[in-house]
C-alpha cells in the first residue's frame, strides 16, 4: 500500500518565480527505505519538508501529497507529529534540552501521553538505540555522533510510521556516519518504518536502501532500484559521482547489460576479477611495482625546498593532560595540495594549531622556509604567513553580507581593493556576493570562507574539514578549486576523513596514527596497500589492480573512459 | 555547582517536590522565627548537612561567603537602629544599646543559616530537579529554562571556537592591549550572538516537528514517589504541624526591644524544640543511616 | 495557525482565494492578539509599577515588628509569579520560547565570560534588547529567568526572587518604553541612556534595598541611605558597562533579531 502519494507537487518560495519544485510525482510504499539523491539546491530539502507541514516553508504549492490516502494538510496536528518524524541536517541546535532523558520525553510531553506509556516508551528507545549508559547524561557531554543519534531516537519515541531524514549525517565523521546508517536499517527492517532520506555519503547507502530517486533542478529525473541505477550513466554522467565507486567502474567500462550492476565492494571485486581475467590487456605498467613510486620521483620531490616544517612536535593542551601530538614530522612544499588523514583523536586538528602556529609545541621545531614559524611576530605569521580555516566557517561571519565581510579583512590589512575583486573571481563568488552568510549553502559558505582567508595572500592554507557536508557534485568543483589556488602558488594542507577526495585530488598525504605520521607519500604510496583505510576503490582494486585509488584508475586500466 | 555536583546523600534521591517542601519549611521558619535557640538550631542542621554533602569545601563556602556576611551584618545592625533601653555607650553622638547588638547578632544568626541552607539546596538541587518542579507549575517557563541550560555550555563552546577560529584568520592576534583584548571580545559575542540566534530556527523548527504547542501536553516525570518518600513527607508534614501549633500557641517567644526577653525554658518549649531539631536534622539523620547500613553491608561480606 | 494556503487544490483560482482568505485571518486575528497585548500591557504595568511598591510601602508602615525580609520576598514572589503565569497561560509558540532561551542563555554566558570584572557584565543590555525586539512581557520573562538561570550555575540564594524582580522589571520597562528598531542617533542616545539609568535606578536600587531587607529590621532612612552609598560604585559600573554594551550592541543585535523573527515567520 501507497503510504504517501505525491500527485504533480510543485512550489516557489514567495518573493521569487522560479518553482523550487516542479511537478514531482512519488510513490512511496509502506516500508519501504527511499533515498533522494541529487546536487544541493535540487529541491530535496524542499520537497522532504513538504511532507511535514508543521515546519513546510510558506510558499505558493501546487499539486497535492496524500499520507495513507488523506491530503497531508489535512491531517490533524497530533497524527501529523506523531506519525512524521523529521530529522534535520545539525543535531547542536535540534535538540532543546539539557539532559538526555528530556530530549528522549518531549514528543511525548507534546502529546500528553500518561507517565506510564511514556516511561515505557522511553526506555525502550534507549535500549533500542543503545542509550542506557548514557541515559541521564547533559547534552553537552555527548559526541557528535551520539547527538544525532539522540534526534533520531527523539524522534522514534513517537513511533512515526514515516520517518524523514534531511542529510541526517552531513556533520559527522565517516564511522559515526556508518553506525547512523546501520541504525537507519535497523528501523526500516525490525520495526517497519517507512523512511525517506536524503544524503550525499551514497557510497554507504546504496546497498541499504530499496528505491533511489534522483532529484534534478526541482523534478525527478529517474527512480529506480539501487541496482537499476547503473542505468542512468548513459543518460547523465554527471550523476557518477553519487553512485557507488563499484557501480561506477561497471557502468563506464561494461557494455555487457546482462551482468547485475555490483553495489558493494565485495560484489565489484568479484566482477573486477571477472573482467580482469576475460581481458589480459589490463595491466597498470606505472604501478606494477605494487604501489611504490618510481625513485626518480622521489628524489626530484626531496630536491624541492619545503615551505613549512614540522619536526619531531611534541604537544598538548595542558601540562597534566595526555600529549595529543608525539613527535609528528610534516613538510608541505610551495604550492602543494597536502592532505592529513586519521581517524578521530589521531591528532590532525591539534597538527595543524602546532603547524600554523596557534599554539606553540614544548617540544620540537616548527620552520617556515627554514627559520622557526614564532620568529614571525603573530600580526604577521596568522593572515599573511599561514591562515587557518575551521570547522563551521559560518561561526566566523558577523556582517549582513559576504562583501562586508571581506570589506572589513581588505580594510584591516590595507589591501588594495581590487584584491576583492580579484579574490571573488578566484573562489567565484559572484552571484552570492551579497547574500547574507546564513542564506546561502555549506559548500557556498566554504568558498567565501576561503576567499576571506586568501585576501591578505597567505602562503600555506590550513583547512580543517573543508570538505564536511559537501555534495559530490560540489566537491568536484572544490577540489578544482584547491587545485587551481595551489597552483598559483599557495601550498594547501587539507585536514579530512574524506579518503575518496584526498585521494583523487592531494598531491602528498600524511596518514595521522596516535600523535604521528605512520605514513607520508602520493596518494598511491600510501592507500594503494592498505586493506581497510583506503577509498572504495582502492579496496576494490586489491590485489586486482594493484596501485589503482581512484574509480577513474580502475577504469583507465580497463580501457574505459574516465569520468571528469 | 548546582548544575554539575551529584552526591551520594540519601535525601538528594528523595522526591524533589518534598525535599522543595522540606527546604520551604526551613527557610520560612529560619526567617520567621527569630528566635536564638531555634536559629541557632536551625544553623546547627544545615551545617552539619553542608559538610556531609560537600566535605571540606564547605569550610571555603563558610569562611569566603557566609561568615563575612554574618559579621557584615552583626556591626551594621546596631550602627543603624537604636532602639533599646540599655544604652551602652555613644558613637559620634548615637547612643549603641545592648538590644541592638543582640539583635544584630540574632540577625547575623538569621542570615548565616538561610544563606546555609541555600547552599544544602544548591548542592542538592541539580538542573533536572529544578527543571522538573518548574514543570509542574509552569511547563514552557521550564522548557525555557532547560533550553537556556542546553544553550549555556554550547555557547561557552562555540565562543572560544569562534576566538580560534578569528586568530586563525589573522583578524585579531592574541594581545596584551586591553582595549584590543576587549575589541575582539566584543567581536566575538558578536558572532556568536549572530550564529545563535540564526540557529535558533532550526531549534523552533525541531519543537514543532515533535508536535509542541498541542494541548494538553504533559512533563515526563523523572522521579518516583515511592514508599520512602512518603514516609519522609510525612515526618516532614508532622513536623510542620507541630511547630507550627507551637508557633500559635505562642511557645517560643522572642522580644528584642525595648528590652530583650526570651520565654521561660518550659518543658513543652524544650520539646517544641527537640521536634524542631529532628525535623531539620531529617537529611543528617538519612545520610548517617545510609553509612550505617553500608558498614553493616560490608562487614557481613 | 494552520496553514490554509498550502492545501492542496486544483483549480488555481480557488487557491488564490484561499490564499486571500487565509491572510484576511491572519491579519484578524494579529489585530485581536495586538488588542489583548494592549490589554495586559496596562494591566502588568498598573500592577508592577503602582501595585507592588505600594503593597512594599504599606508593609514596611504596618508591620514594624515582623520580619521584613519574608514579607518583602513574599510580595516580591507573587509579583513574579502572575507574570510567569500569565506568560505560561498564553501558550508561547515555539519560536517564541527559543528566542526567549537563546537570549537568557546569552546573559548568563555573558556573566560567566566576563567573571574577572566585578560588575562589568552585558547581562542588563542583553534584557533590555530582548525587552526591545520581543515586547514586554517576554523581556520581563527573560530578565527573570536570566536572574534564576545564571543563579543555578552561581548559587541561588535569599536574593534570587529580588534578582528576577529587579531583571525582569527592566526587561518589561525596556518592552514599554522602546520599540524594535532603532532608527536615530537620538534613539540610540535615550536607550543607552535608559539602560545607565535602569541599572543604578531599577537593578541597584532593588538588590541593595534587598540587602537591607536581610539583614534585619533596622529600616529607617539612614540604614537604605548607607546601603546605596556603598553599593553606588558597584552600580555605576554596571550602568557603564549596559551602556558601553548597548552602544556596541543594541543596532546590530535589534537588526538581526529583526531579520530572525522574519525567517521564523517565514517558516512559520
Amino acid at each position: 500500500m501507497a503510504l504517501v502519494e505525491i500527485q504533480n507537487l510543485s512550489f516557489t518560495y514567495p518573493g521569487t518565480d522560479r518553482l523550487a519544485l516542479t511537478g514531482v510525482d512519488l510513490t512511496v510504499r509502506e516500508g519501504s527505505f527511499v533515498l533522494i539523491a541529487g546536487p544541493s539546491g535540487c529541491g530535496k530539502s524542499t520537497l522532504l519538508r513538504r511532507l511535514k507541514p508543521a515546519i513546510a516553508p510558506y510558499g505558493r504549492v501546487g499539486g497535492a501529497v496524500f499520507f495513507e490516502g488523506e491530503p497531508i494538510e489535512a491531517l490533524p496536528e497530533r497524527r501529523q507529529a506523531a506519525e512524521i518524524g523529521f530529522v534535520m541536517q545539525d543535531p547542536e541546535m535540534q535538540i532543546m534540552t539539557d539532559k538526555v532523558w528530556h530530549e528522549l520525553a518531549f514528543g511525548l510531553e507534546n502529546l500528553g501521553t500518561d507517565q506510564r506509556t511514556m516511561r515505557v516508551r522511553v526506555a525502550e528507545m534507549a535500549n533500542f538505540f543503545g542509550i542506557q549508559s548514557w541515559y541521564n547524561k547533559n547534552v553537552s557531554e555527548l559526541s557528535g555522533g551520539q547527538k544525532q543519534l539522540l534526534c533520531l531516537a527523539a524522534v522514534m519515541v513517537m513511533q512515526p510510521k514515516l520517518l524523514l531524514l534531511d542529510e541526517p549525517t552531513s556533520q559527522l565523521d565517516p564511522i559515526a556516519a556508518g553506525e547512523f546508517f546501520d541504525t537507519l536499517k535497523r528501523i526500516n527492517t525490525e520495526l517497519g518504518t517507512t523512511i525517506i532520506v536524503t544524503e550525499h555519503r551514497t557510497e554507504a547507502l546504496f546497498p541499504l536502501v530499496d528505491e533511489v530517486v534522483f532529484m534534478r533542478g526541482g523534478g525527478i529525473f529517474y527512480s529506480g532500484t539501487p541496482r537499476s541505477c547503473a542505468k542512468i550513466f548513459s543518460t547523465a554522467p554527471e550523476f557518477a559521482a553519487v553512485l557507488p565507486t563499484a557501480m561506477t567502474c561497471f557502468a563506464s567500462c561494461s557494455g555487457d547489460n546482462e551482468t547485475e550492476a555490483p553495489l558493494t565492494v565485495r560484489e565489484g571485486r568479484s566482477w573486477l576479477e571477472k573482467r580482469v581475467g576475460a581481458c589480459e590487456t589490463a595491466l597498470f605498467p606505472e604501478t606494477s611495482s605494487g604501489g611504490k613510486v618510481p625513485r626518480a620521483e622521489k628524489a626530484e620531490y626531496k630536491a624541492k625546498k619545503p615551505l613549512l616544517e614540522m619536526r619531531e612536535v611534541y604537544f598538548r593542551y595542558e601540562r597534566s593532560a595526555p600529549d595529543i601530538l608525539k613527535g609528528a614530522d610534516l613538510s608541505v612544499r610551495e604550492g602543494e595540495l597536502f592532505c592529513i588523514m586519521g581517524g578521530n583523536g589521531a591528532g590532525k586538528t591539534t597538527a595543524i594549531m602546532a603547524a600554523s602556529g596557534l599554539y606553540r609545541p614544548y617540544r620540537g621545531k616548527v620552520l617556515f622556509e627554514g627559520k622557526s614559524i614564532f620568529s614571525i611576530p603573530e600580526t604577521k605569521r596568522l593572515g599573511e604567513t599561514v591562515a587557518v580555516l575551521f570547522q563551521n566557517p559560518r561561526l566566523s561571519f558577523v556582517k549582513d553580507s559576504i562583501r562586508e565581510e571581506l570589506n572589513a579583512v581588505v580594510k584591516r590589512f590595507k589591501l588594495e581593493p581590487s584584491r576583492l575583486d580579484e579574490v571573488a573571481e578566484l573562489m567565484e563568488l559572484g552571484p552570492i556576493l551579497d547574500s547574507n552568510p546564513y542564506d546561502i549553502s555549506g559548500g557556498e559558505l566554504q568558498r567565501a570562507a576561503i576567499a576571506k582567508l586568501l585576501l591578505p595572500r597567505p602562503r600555506v592554507l590550513f583547512l580543517d574539514e573543508a570538505t564536511k557536508g559537501m555534495d559530490a557534485f560540489f566537491k568536484a568543483r572544490f577540489g578544482a578549486l584547491l587545485r587551481k589556488l595551489c597552483a598559483e602558488g599557495t601550498a594547501v594542507v587539507l585536514v579530512s576523513h574524506d579518503i575518496e577526495f584526498c585521494a583523487e585530488y592531494a598531491d602528498r598525504l600524511a596518514m595521522f596514527f596516535d600523535g604521528g605520521v605512520i605514513a607520508e607519500g602520493t596518494p598511491r604510496d600510501v592507500l594503494a596497500g592498505n586493506s581497510f583505510y583506503t577509498t572504495a576503490a582502492g579496496r576494490i582494486a586489491r590485489g586486482i589492480l594493484p596501485g589503482a585509488v581512484t574509480a577513474n584508475e580502475i577504469i583507465a586500466a580497463l580501457g574505459g573512459k574516465p569520468n571528469e | 555547582m548546582a548544575y554539575e555536583t551529584e552526591q551520594r546523600d540519601s535525601f538528594s534521591t528523595v522526591n524533589p517536590i518534598i525535599a522543595f517542601v522540606f527546604f520551604a519549611f526551613a527557610l520560612i521558619m529560619s526567617m520567621l522565627l527569630m528566635h536564638p535557640v531555634l536559629t541557632g538550631i536551625s544553623f546547627f542542621a544545615a551545617l552539619v548537612w553542608l559538610f556531609l554533602l560537600r566535605g571540606r569545601k564547605a569550610f571555603g563556602l563558610l569562611l569566603k561567603f557566609v561568615l563575612p556576611v554574618m559579621i557584615l551584618t552583626a556591626i551594621l545592625n546596631p550602627l543603624f537602629n537604636h532602639g533599646g533601653v540599655t544604652i551602652l555607650f555613644y558613637l559620634r553622638y548615637n547612643p549603641i544599646t545592648l538590644e541592638s547588638i543582640i539583635y544584630g547578632a540574632a540577625s547575623a544568626l538569621m542570615l548565616g543559616t538561610v544563606i546555609t541552607w541555600f547552599a544544602c539546596f544548591n548542592a542538592v538541587f541539580t538542573a533536572d530537579k529544578i527543571v522538573y518542579l518548574t514543570g509542574r507549575l509552569a511547563p514552557s517557563l521550564s522548557l525555557i529554562i532547560s533550553m537556556a541550560l542546553r544553550f549555556v555550555p554550547l555557547f561557552t563552546k562555540q565562543a572560544g571556537r569562534i576566538a580560534l577560529a578569528r586568530r586563525g584568520a589573522g583578524s585579531d592576534a592574541s594581545s596584551r592591549n586591553i582595549f584590543k583584548k576587549a575589541r575582539s571580545g566584543l567581536s566575538t559575542l558578536s558572532a556568536l550572538i549572530t550564529w545563535a540566534l540564526e540557529s535558533s530556527v532550526t531549534t523552533a523548527d525541531s519543537m514543532r516537528a515533535r508536535g509542541y504547542g498541542l494541548h494538553p501536553r504533559r512533563s515526563f516525570a523523572n522521579y518516583r514517589f515511592d514508599s520512602r518518600d512518603a514516609a519522609v513527607g510525612g515526618a516532614i508534614a508532622a513536623g510542620i504541624l507541630l511547630t507550627g501549633l507551637a508557633a500559635a500557641f505562642r511557645v517560643f517567644s522572642v522580644r528584642f526591644f525595648p528590652s530583650f526577653q526570651l520565654n521561660d525554658f518550659s518543658p513543652l518549649f524544650i520539646a517544641a524544640c527537640a521536634v524542631y531539631a529532628l525535623v531539620l536534622l531529617i537529611p543528617t539523620i538519612m545520610y548517617l543511616e545510609e553509612a550505617v547500613k553500608w558498614r553493616l553491608l560490608r562487614s557481613k561480606i | 495557525m494552520t496553514d490554509l494556503a498550502a492545501k492542496p487544490n486544483i483549480a488555481p483560482t480557488l487557491r488564490e482565494d484561499r490564499i486571500r482568505a487565509a491572510e484576511q485571518l491572519r491579519r484578524e486575528q494579529d489585530e485581536a492578539d495586538r488588542k489583548r497585548a494592549r490589554l495586559r500591557r496596562t494591566v502588568t504595568a498598573v500592577l508592577l509599577l503602582v501595585f507592588v511598591p505600594s503593597v512594599i510601602a504599606v508593609g514596611m508602615l504596618g508591620w514594624q515588628d515582623r520580619q521584613f525580609y519574608i514579607v518583602s520576598a513574599l510580595i516580591i514572589l507573587f509579583s513574579v509569579l502572575p507574570f510567569l503565569l500569565v506568560f505560561e497561560k498564553r501558550r508561547p509558540r515555539a519560536r517564541e520560547l527559543t528566542l526567549i532561551a537563546v537570549m537568557v542563555a546569552l546573559g548568563v554566558a555573558g556573566r560567566a565570560a566576563f567573571y574577572m570584572l566585578p560588575q562589568f557584565k552585558p547581562v542588563v543590555a542583553i534584557v533590555i534588547i530582548a525587552g526591545c525586539s520581543l515586547g514586554f512581557e517576554a523581556g520581563f520573562v527573560t530578565g527573570a529567568l536570566t536572574a534564576f538561570v545564571s543563579n543555578m550555575f552561581f548559587g541561588q540564594g535569599p536574593w534570587t526572587p529580588y534578582q528576577m524582580f529587579a531583571l525582569g522589571l527592566v526587561g518589561f520597562l525596556a518592552g514599554i518604553l522602546f520599540r524594535s528598531e532603532i532608527k536615530t542617533k537620538l534613539q540610540l542616545f535615550l536607550l543607552i541612556l535608559f539602560g545607565a539609568a535602569a541599572s543604578v535606578l531599577v537593578y541597584g536600587l532593588i538588590m541593595d534595598s534587598a540587602y537591607v531587607f536581610m539583614a534585619g529590621k533596622a529600616l529607617n532612612i539612614a540604614a537604605f541611605t548607607a546601603a546605596f552609598a556603598s553599593g553606588l560604585p558597584l552600580n555605576l559600573i554596571l550602568a557603564g558597562a549596559t551602556a558601553f554594551f548597548l552602544l556596541v550592541l543594541a543596532k546590530p543585535l535589534l537588526n538581526k533579531l529583526a531579520r530572525i523573527k522574519l525567517k521564523h515567520g517565514v517558516f512559520r
